[in-house]
Order: C-alpha cells, then sequence, then structure tokens
C-alpha cells in the first residue's frame, strides 16, 4: 500500500514536470567530426542543453547509431549540472570511438554514424548528435589511441639501484596531426596516496602525424632515496578519452 | 706473430727463473697440478709442474687458454708456473695446451689439459642472488597535507631474485621481482600489499629448451611485435642450430602482480602459436635465414593492463595470423635482402557477434648495399650504405600479437648512410599511402616524408698534461657532438571520401639541433628544436613551437656533484589569434658524498605553465632533500642498516583551477634494511 502511493505521487510529480518543464534545445560542438576506421579515436565533445526551467540536467549515456538510429555502441558516462533557473547547461566530454563500433558501421555500406546524447531535466527530454565521418587515421581528428609507459627495461614495474640511471618511455598512437603537449611528472618517494603532489621533471612537445607510434623518452627519473615512486606523462593536448597510465619503480639500497 | 714473439719473450723471462742450472732434456712433461678444493672455481690460480729446464727451453714456452695466449700473465712460484685469470673463468671445460717453440722452428706439444670450472659436485653452475630493501618511514612533520593522507608510519620493500643452476648439458636460470607497500594504493595493482612483477625462468636440456614467465618469443614480424607477455613456451634447438622450432601460449594482455597464473588458463586472454626457424645453408648461416609463425588468440583491448592506456572497450576480439620471413645477407655482407609476407583473419567487433572477420594481408621488402666495409678516406674510417623498402598492410590486416603497427598504410622509402671518421650523414625520403584496400567510403592520404641528419663528433687530440700522473688535459672545448635533423611531412588528400576533397590535409616542418661538450669533471649540452604545423582543413589549429633545453653536470672534488638544467617551450597557436602558450622548467640537484658512509642532497625544481589568455597559469615549486647514513653496509650475508631524513616541499599555484593550488611539506625519518646475500 505505502509503494501503490509512491508510486502515484511520483507519476503525479512527473506528469506535472512534463507539462511545465523541457530540455528546449540540445547543441553539440563540434557538429561534424572524422573518425579512423582502423584506430580508436579520441574525440573532445561539447554539449549546451537549454532548459526552460533549470534545475538538475543529466544524461545517462551516449550512443553511437546510424542515421536510421540502430545503435552500434554506448558510452555509459553519465554527465550532470544543475542550473537556476531557465538557462543552458554546457557539458564537455572526451569520447573515444571505438574501432569495432566504425568497423560495423563501415560494413554496413555507410560512410559515416552519429554519437548522440539525451539529456533530460525533470520535464521532456532532447537529443543532440555529432556526425562522424569515416576517414583514414592521417585525416581523423587529432587524438590519442593509445599509451604504452614502460622503463628502460622494457618493463612495467621496475627495481633500481640507488643512484642508478633510469629513463622511461611512452609509446604513443595517435589518429589525425597536432602537436601533443604533456609532462613528466613523478611521485616519490614516499607520495601520498590520494592526491600525490607530482613532481614535474620536464616538458613534452611532440609533433604527432597520425601514422607510426611516436617513442617519446623521459628525462632521467630521480633514483637519489630509497623507496617506491610513481611515474605518469600527463597531455594537456590532445584531450585523452582514457585514463593515463601510471607505472611504479622501486629504488633499492645499493648493494657493496 | 710480433705479438707472440713478445709474450714468448715475457714468459721466457718470468720462467728463465725457474732455469735451475739443468741440462735440456727433450722428452720433459709438464704436470698440471690439482685444484686446491674439491671443485676449481673461476678465480682460482692455474699450477702447472714443470721439470727443471734450462731458460734457452723456457724462453719457448707459450700458454694457451682456450687458443688465447696468456703467457704474459704467468709468474713463477717456486718450480710451478702459475697462471692467475685476471677475470672469473666462465663456469664449464676449458682447453689448457702448453706448447714449445722448438730452435728448429717446430712446435712441440708439450701438455693439452681439460680443466672444467664449477660451482660444486653436484652443479658446475649453482648461484642464487637477493638483492632486497625493506624501508620503515615515519613522517615527523606535515603541513597541509589532505584528510586521506596515509598514516603516519609507512613500510615498503623490494626484492629482485636471480638464480642459476646448471650441469652436464642442462641450465635452469630465473629472475622475479617482488614489490611490498603497506598501502595499497601505491602498489600497481592496488589488491594486494605484495606483489610480483616480472619473472622468467628458463630450462636448457639439450636441444630442448623451456620458459616460463615473460618472455619475448621469436624477432619482430609483422604478425609479432613488441610482444613481450606472460606465458609459456617449449622449444628444439638453439640460435646457432640449423633450424629451431617453438611453441608459445602467452597472455594476449601484458599483466604482472600475482594473477592469472602463468598466464595460460583463460583462453579468451590469451594467444597461442608457433615459430619455426631455418638456416639452410650451414656453411654461410647468413646467407639465408627461413622463419615462419602461426598464431591464433583473442583478448580484451589492453585497457586495465599495467602500464598501458588505450581507448576501447571491454569485448574479446581476435582471430589469427601468420607469416614468412626470408633474411638473406651476401657477398660478404655487403648486400642484404629480406622479404615477409603475412596474412590475418580478424574478427574486430567481436567473436561470434556482430560482423563475420575481415581477411587481409601485409607484406614488406627491404634491400640494402653497402659497397665498402671495413675502407678508409684520408686515413678515416669511412661507410657507406644506400637502400630501399616497400611495406604494405592492409587496412584489415591485424594480429593478436601486434599491438604496436598500425594497419592500412603502404610505404615506398629510399634512405643512405654515410659515415667519415666522427661524422655520420643520413637520409631518407618514402611515401606513405592509406586506404591500401581501395575502399569506396574511404578516403586515401598521401604523405610524404623527407629527413635529413647529421652527426659531428670530431677526433680531439689531446695536449699531454703537465703533470704526467694525470690524464691528457681537455681543449678549451673539450670533447664536442653536435647533431642537426630535419624532417618534412606533407599529407595530401589523393581520394575523397569521409567529406574530405582531394588536396593538401596537414604538413609538419621540425628542425632540431643538439651541441654537446664533455670535460673530465663537467659537461653541458644545449637543444633547440623549432616546429611548424599547419592544417589546410580548417578543423585544426596551426602552430608554431620552439623549445630550448640547457643542461649541465659538474663534478667538484671527489664529493660533490651539482646538475643545473632549463627547459623553456613555447607553442603559438596562428589560428586562434596567435594564442601562445609557455612553459618553463628549471631544476637544480646538488649531491655531497660527506663521508663513504654519509652522503646529502638537495634538489629544487620549478615548472611555469601559463596561455596567453590565462586559460592555464599555473607555477610548482618542489623542493626535495635527504640525508642519508648507511650505518653498517650490505655484505655478503650481512644485512644492511640506512638511516636517513628526508624532506619534500610542493608549492602549487593555479590562478584557473584554484581547488589546485596546494602548499604540502613532509618530512619523514626512515630506516632501510637492505639484505644482498650471493649463494
Amino acid at each position: 500500500m505505502k509503494y501503490a502511493f509512491r508510486y502515484a505521487l511520483a507519476v503525479a510529480l512527473l506528469a506535472t514536470g512534463t507539462a511545465n518543464a523541457a530540455i528546449t534545445s540540445v547543441t553539440a560542438s563540434p557538429t561534424t567530426a572524422h573518425t579512423a576506421l582502423t584506430s580508436a579515436t579520441s574525440l573532445p565533445v561539447g554539449w549546451s542543453a537549454a532548459t526552460d526551467v533549470g534545475g538538475s540536467v543529466w544524461s545517462a549515456q551516449g550512443v553511437f547509431r546510424t542515421a536510421t538510429g540502430e545503435a552500434l555502441g554506448t558510452i555509459n558516462q553519465p554527465l550532470n549540472q544543475t542550473v537556476s533557473g531557465a538557462g543552458t547547461a554546457v557539458f564537455s566530454e572526451t569520447i573515444v570511438v571505438p574501432v569495432e563500433v566504425v568497423n560495423r558501421a563501415h560494413q554496413l555500406g555507410l560512410s559515416s554514424l552519429r554519437y548522440e546524447r539525451r539529456f533530460k531535466d525533470s520535464g521532456l527530454a532532447a537529443t543532440g548528435a555529432v556526425v562522424l565521418r569515416i576517414t583514414s587515421a592521417p585525416a581523423a581528428g587529432f587524438g590519442i589511441s593509445r599509451v604504452t609507459l614502460t622503463f628502460d627495461d622494457n618493463k612495467a614495474l621496475t627495481i633500481v639501484n640507488r643512484g642508478a640511471k633510469l629513463t622511461a618511455r611512452a609509446e604513443v598512437a595517435a589518429t589525425g596531426a597536432g602537436i601533443l603537449k604533456g609532462v613528466w611528472e613523478v611521485a616519490g618517494p614516499n607520495p601520498e596516496t590520494a592526491k600525490p603532489p607530482y613532481l614535474i621533471l620536464g616538458a613534452v612537445h611532440q609533433a604527432l602525424t597520425g601514422r607510426d607510434p611516436t617513442i617519446l623518452t623521459s628525462p632521467a627519473l630521480p633514483t637519489g632515496a630509497v623507496g617506491t615512486y610513481r611515474l605518469r606523462l600527463r597531455l594537456s593536448e590532445p584531450a585523452s578519452g582514457f585514463e593515463m597510465p601510471v607505472v611504479h619503480y622501486f629504488v633499492s639500497e645499493k648493494r657493496n | 706473430m710480433k705479438k707472440k714473439l713478445l709474450a714468448r719473450a715475457v714468459l721466457g723471462a718470468c720462467l728463465s727463473q725457474l732455469a735451475v742450472g739443468i741440462a735440456a732434456a727433450d722428452d720433459w712433461v709438464p704436470q698440471l697440478l690439482p685444484p686446491t678444493k674439491a671443485t676449481r672455481d673461476p678465480t682460482e690460480a692455474i699450477r702447472i709442474h714443470l721439470p727443471a729446464l734450462p731458460a734457452s727451453v723456457l724462453e719457448h714456452l707459450l700458454l694457451e687458454l682456450d687458443d688465447i695466449d696468456v703467457t704474459t700473465l704467468v709468474t713463477r712460484e717456486g718450480t710451478d708456473a702459475v697462471f692467475t685469470p685476471p677475470t672469473p673463468l666462465p663456469y664449464g671445460p676449458h682447453q689448457l695446451r702448453l706448447v714449445e717453440y722448438a730452435a728448429d722452428g717446430s712446435i712441440i706439444e708439450r701438455g693439452v689439459w681439460t680443466i672444467e670450472i664449477r660451482k660444486s659436485r653436484a652443479f658446475r653452475e649453482g648461484e642464487l642472488q637477493i638483492n632486497s630493501t625493506l624501508t620503515v618511514s615515519q613522517r615527523v612533520a606535515d603541513n597541509h597535507l589532505p584528510d586521506t593522507a596515509p598514516g603516519k608510519t609507512q613500510g615498503s620493500g623490494a626484492a629482485h631474485i636471480q638464480g642459476v643452476a646448471a650441469d652436464d648439458n642442462w641450465r635452469v636460470q630465473g629472475y622475479m621481482d617482488l614489490l611490498y607497500n603497506n598501502q595499497l594504493a601505491l602498489m600497481p595493482r592496488q589488491k594486494t600489499r605484495v606483489d610480483d612483477g616480472q619473472f622468467l625462468v628458463k630450462a636448457d636440456a639439450g636441444i630442448a629448451t623451456a620458459a616460463v614467465g615473460h618472455q619475448t618469443v621469436g624477432p619482430d614480424t609483422l604478425v609479432m611485435r613488441g610482444f613481450n607477455r606472460r606465458g609459456v613456451s617449449v622449444g628444439l634447438g638453439h640460435d646457432t642450430d640449423m633450424a629451431t622450432v617453438q611453441a608459445f601460449s602467452l597472455h594476449t594482455q601484458d599483466i604482472i602482480g600475482f594473477q592469472d597464473g602463468l598466464g595460460v588458463g583463460d583462453s579468451h586472454n590469451r594467444v597461442d602459436g608457433v615459430v619455426a626457424v631455418g638456416r639452410p645453408i650451414p656453411q654461410n648461416p647468413q646467407a639465408l635465414l627461413l622463419e615462419a609463425t602461426y598464431l591464433k588468440g583473442e583478448g580484451p583491448t589492453q585497457t586495465g593492463a599495467v602500464g598501458t592506456g588505450t581507448v576501447g572497450d571491454s569485448f574479446s576480439s581476435g582471430g589469427k595470423a601468420e607469416g614468412l620471413v626470408a633474411d638473406s645477407s651476401l657477398f660478404e655482407q655487403r648486400v642484404r635482402l629480406r622479404g615477409e609476407y603475412a596474412q590475418s583473419h580478424y574478427d574486430f567487433d567481436g567473436l561470434n557477434t556482430g560482423s563475420g572477420a575481415e581477411n587481409d594481408h601485409a607484406y614488406t621488402a627491404l634491400a640494402t648495399y653497402t659497397p665498402w666495409i671495413n675502407t678508409t678516406a684520408m686515413g678515416m674510417p669511412f661507410t657507406w650504405q644506400f637502400g630501399a623498402e616497400q611495406t604494405r598492410i592492409g587496412t584489415f590486416f591485424r594480429s593478436p600479437a601486434n599491438p604496436v603497427d598500425p594497419s592500412d598504410h603502404k610505404v615506398l622509402r629510399g634512405f643512405t648512410q654515410l659515415g667519415w671518421g666522427g661524422l655520420n650523414l643520413q637520409g631518407s625520403y618514402g611515401k606513405d599511402q592509406t586506404n591500401v584496400d581501395n575502399l569506396d567510403l574511404l578516403d586515401r592520404t598521401e604523405t610524404t616524408q623527407s629527413v635529413a641528419s647529421m652527426m659531428y663528433a670530431p677526433t680531439i687530440n689531446f695536449a699531454p698534461s703537465a703533470d704526467p700522473t694525470q690524464p691528457p688535459a681537455f681543449p678549451w672545448y673539450g670533447q664536442p657532438n653536435f647533431s642537426l635533423t630535419y624532417v618534412k611531412l606533407d599529407t595530401d588528400v589523393t581520394k575523397e571520401g569521409g567529406g574530405l576533397a582531394v588536396g593538401a590535409l596537414h604538413a609538419t616542418r621540425t628542425l632540431s639541433t643538439m651541441a654537446g661538450f664533455n670535460y673530465s669533471n663537467w659537461m653541458w649540452s644545449i637543444t633547440h628544436t623549432l616546429g611548424r604545423d599547419d592544417d589546410f582543413t580548417g578543423m585544426a589549429d596551426d602552430t608554431h613551437s620552439r623549445a630550448t633545453n640547457l643542461n649541465a653536470m659538474f663534478r667538484i672534488g671527489a664529493r660533490l656533484t651539482v646538475g643545473p638544467g632549463w627547459q623553456q617551450a613555447h607553442v603559438e597557436d596562428r589560428t586562434n589569434g596567435e594564442l601562445s602558450s609557455d612553459t618553463n622548467t628549471g631544476m637544480l640537484n646538488v649531491g655531497y658524498q660527506f663521508t663513504d658512509r654519509v652522503n646529502g642532497n638537495v634538489g629544487y625544481s620549478y615548472n611555469r605553465q601559463h596561455v596567453q589568455n590565462d586559460s592555464m597559469n599555473t607555477r610548482t615549486q618542489d623542493v626535495t632533500a635527504a640525508l642519508g647514513w648507511m650505518v653498517y653496509p650490505a655484505m655478503g650475508t650481512q644485512p644492511g642498516l640506512t638511516l636517513s631524513l628526508e624532506g619534500q616541499y610542493h608549492d602549487n599555484d593555479d590562478t584557473v583551477t584554484t581547488i589546485n593550488t596546494i602548499n604540502t611539506y613532509q618530512v619523514f625519518l626512515k630506516g632501510v634494511l637492505s639484505w644482498a646475500p650471493s649463494l
């Protein structure tokens, strides 16, 4: 009985909202982008969702579809923002277009697909879309496809003696062309766990052309004190749609 | 011949002291004395007892170890000739030979012995080395740490274990890395406080081989490249044999830690295959090498593997691939010809779901010619090589064991390299096309790449030092080395598709220069790079960039080292109103060795990142300092103890994302227990 009452109340509230509120428009930026057929492509996408009542504006997931509406894949990353009164909620995300999604669209004989998001407030929902045109990798949008981080002994976790020389290398695969910008950072030998203060070792500015993977070599890594260190390559451009790798090394005491 | 005569003279000088006025005898026999212990170890002196011989005989004796003249290393002890190895001899059998050069020019072999260097009676080789460290640190002071900061007492440690055992025709060797941290968040997998990194155990017995752990099977090919994975392999034959075959089963994703056992238990995350290598011309193995590979496998994309980040999803895809390589070095290695063909059958969108698998193929062909080998020009070594290669990788070519090579490109490239003394010149020109399967819906791009580079390290004529005990002095400019590299890339759309019209797409120019100068106690170097990136589609920004690196290292006296460095990078966005961004990084590291057991170091780092429109504006300063006292060094089986006082100061000002503004410090008292036995 109690649940029936709650359900009736919820339906009543929803009906009220539906009658009085709505997402009036959803705009994507860019409206058109290029995605590679043979490599996963990272693309930055911005959304503007206009609401006539405000409150919480949200989208549960993004969906890759054909122009006729057939779903090819999803990105289960919710977006949520609160707007006070009528206005526009602005979102930004970096999506990754999986190669199998593009491959399936190509096998259906399509030269493009869509990435859609349905935004909702307390009333009616509206949908926006980015058209993704399928191209070869060098002509696709500039984005990172893959980053592999290893030390100079080809390990993702290594142990070195105090004072030893150590460097790391990042193998970066990309689509499109542009300048990669980032910094090599290290935390240790007693790093915080929640938000470790990373020490910047050096900046990276590297032209990428969407062809062969590029190898980036780190500056010399600190090995002066015993303990655990964390190393990462933090990219500021282009944005990557995935969490960048962090690798660990341990500096042990020298043996006599 | 001159060396042998000289060696004989020296041996004569050493051994003639053994001559005790005894008459010559033609049938004298030397006697190899047994080792002092049950087995002969790598550093033990080898003694040969000689009868009393006249100096005229001793002067013409020569001792060889494994066909190498070691006569100059022989000394006299009583009536024995004693050879002391300058470096430990490798385990296993060695041949010792004593010969006499007779007055009539004949060579008389006075003795030939086979000695065996052994660890013990049980094993020819047997060694276990552990290099382990355990630290306990106590945070004695801090400021502005987050509420989630770990407790004041923290522990961490690591161990590298390696060992070998061998006898007769078998050999087993291996290693393992172990890591410990009492904070799960600081472990690579964040699941256990003790975890392993890579490990490998290899065993050989006769022609049979087996390996368990992280390994790379066979040389890099189109079907298997950069594929160092945990797994199991078994094989027959070694690299020097006419034929070898190796079967393997490796985990598709790179994994570390105590998980997935040997890496072969999950058939949905595994690559199985076989590699066969043949050298059909035994008298000249390099004349022709044939290699065939077949493999099949499946697995998720590399998301989640330690050390990787990649876009993609979580479902399994896979397929099979096979390839054949022929590699030949001819005409005293002046000519090299290499060809490779591979084909794949790969299901991109998940096995047994969606669309079916795609078939495609790939090939590479390489030819190089080196007209002169071991030649000099104007008294300096001279080499010149030129060649060409063509590579075609199909649009849908993909091997489960090649995460490196991109698909869909066809490259034709010519290259040359010239070396003369300290000068090295390289140049290449190539064209790279996409859409090699000529798909109707897809565009085609063509990239032209030109690369020219020069490296120069002149040979220095050192002036003799005024102090004869000191090495020759460097000239004022030290030992210089220079390099210059220019890369030009132009990408055009040559077939419309995907909304792209035929025309210019992208252009990149990069010019890099470097100059370095080394001295006996210090060095410095400077690099400068200019870049220009132009987009002709209006979908990306045009940029101009420049970066300068300045580094130096000074060793002042025997105790002090100072290493300053500076890096400045400037990127100008020419599309958005010449919006520029700057990154400046400076650092200074100072180390001082107070005594053999007490050392200290201080490091300072400064970083500033700023975008002209203030969309980014951060300034970071870090100071680290450590003072260490090695109370007891780890020696043999005795553990060592080091105490240290360490501090970290971190100051970050972010005027855009102000939540990132933070100012913290921590001071730790640390005890380090190290144990490095070698058994």
